[in-house]
């Protein structure tokens, strides 16, 4: 028990308060559905243009989407003072964190990877690409959750931090993006799944898994001061 | 010395020399205190002399702008974390609304390693059986503050720190916080109360905070 039960303890409530009432785990999910449904009329529904930015536009809407569930990571738990509670916990705090924001993640991307298919078929993207590319997104959204949550731990004690954590948090989104949107490009000209652009993406998520929870845990703590 | 050790708890508190400031402006200065098991000690001052800040401090959330704080066991092993030995129930009540009542004290237990099958006890001990399968939403001020005594109940820490433990709780909330307290105390336990009123039941050592000349510093 103890050090992983607990952290799954976390990750299981996460999961329950952002599916139960008002958790508003649905938000991100219908956010990037309706981004990718506006795009055909947007952008003009000619498949050769549309199938030409489709990946990249995915990718665009993922980002987006992250963001706005990204407010309320920690908010909610400073308000409540159920942080000055974790923060009491014999479980590391950066462990407790990584918990956190993996519990948001499959509460908050799985909804939203779910329907990402359809969405791709929406901006004409090759049938057989979507799948790999629904992958690719998958790898993406956790690194995005990782980096973002860094941007909702600063913001926390702000009120209406929406604004802040996303000032914050757009330009450490940008190497995932460039790396998320050329292995989208690459996949949809006929390369390969591992191509490199995808290799550094999986780079980007695997530190940011290391220091992400670390560096965020670090920001939380001076919001309970 | 036996006495001690067949207590529950043993763990001392020793604060001293320590400051406390908000901003600029200070709090508490050269405030010494120990507090051996058993001790009660009752913080009161007016609004905004530093009852919740000492408080917080001692709880390791807010650091202290001068002065040490030991957290020392009687024997055995040192204390790493604040968080081994110590609970905090602060003003605020750590219930989210949308989270049934018992689901939310297993999630406590599970974080702070405890039994989860005491969980169902605790809350019948602090009167709230009834409302374990309510969301938390609809629970009233004094519920949301029995279920907190309940969380300190599961935790089973040697030092307590109440900031308002009695604010919202009723007569007969006024008097299981009482005997919890008597108990705790009998345990070996530590209590330290941030307080406008006496605490029920049980007899205190009173502290006075803002006696001390408190204002802006430079």
């Amino acid at each position: 028990m103890s050090l992983v039960g607990a952290c799954l303890a976390i990750l299981r409530r996460e999961v329950r308060l952002g599916w139960g009432a008002g958790g508003g785990a649905l938000l991100s999910a219908s956010f990037f559905a309706g981004s990718v449904m506006v795009a055909p009329f947007a952008l003009g529904p000619a498949p050769d243009t549309l199938g030409k930015i489709g990946p990249g536009y995915l990718w665009l809407a993922l980002t987006l989407a992250s963001l706005v569930s990204l407010e309320r990571l920690f908010q909610a738990d400073l308000e409540d003072g159920t942080l000055d509670q974790m923060l009491l916990s014999p479980v590391p705090h950066s462990l407790q964190v990584l918990s956190k924001i993996l519990g948001q993640w499959l509460a908050t991307a799985v909804p939203l990877l779910a329907v990402s298919p359809i969405a791709a078929l929406l901006v004409r993207v090759e049938p057989e690409v979507i799948l790999p590319l629904c992958a690719q997104l998958a790898v993406g959204s956790l690194g995005l959750f990782l980096i973002g949550a860094i941007g909702a731990a600063l913001g926390a004690s702000v009120r209406r931090g929406g604004l802040l954590v996303a000032l914050v948090v757009l330009p450490l989104y940008a190497p995932s993006v460039i790396f998320g949107a050329s292995a989208a490009a690459a996949l949809a000209t006929g390369g390969d799944f591992f191509s490199q652009p995808f290799l550094f993406l999986c780079a980007l998520v695997l530190a940011a898994l290391a220091f992400a929870p670390v560096a965020a845990a670090a920001a939380v703590r001076l919001h309970v001061d | 010395m036996t006495a001690i050790r067949a207590l529950h708890h043993d763990v001392r508190l020793q604060i001293s020399g320590v400051a406390l400031q908000r901003g600029y402006r200070r709090l508490v200065a050269d405030f010494d205190l120990t507090c051996e098991p058993s001790d009660i000690i009752a913080l009161q001052g007016p609004n905004g002399s530093g009852k919740t800040t000492l408080l917080r401090a001692l709880a390791g959330f807010h650091t202290p702008f001068a002065g040490r704080i030991t957290l020392s066991r009687l024997q055995g092993p040192e204390i790493e974390e604040p968080g081994e030995v110590l609970s905090f129930l602060g003003h605020q009540d750590p219930i989210k609304a949308g989270e049934k009542l018992i689901d939310q004290l297993r999630f406590w237990a599970d974080l702070c390693g405890a039994n989860r099958d005491r969980v169902a006890e605790t809350l019948a001990q602090v009167g709230l059986s009834k409302q374990a399968d309510l969301q938390g939403g609809v629970l009233s001020a004094g519920q949301r503050k029995r279920a907190a005594l309940a969380r300190l109940l599961l935790e089973d820490r040697a030092i307590w720190l109440l900031d308002e433990p009695a604010s919202p709780l009723d007569q007969e909330g006024r008097a299981l916080l009482g005997a919890l307290l008597d108990q705790h105390a009998k345990q070996g336990g530590i209590i330290l109360a941030a307080v406008h009123d006496p605490l029920p039941g049980v007899a205190a050592r009173i502290l006075t905070l803002g006696a001390v000349e408190s204002g802006v510093v430079a």
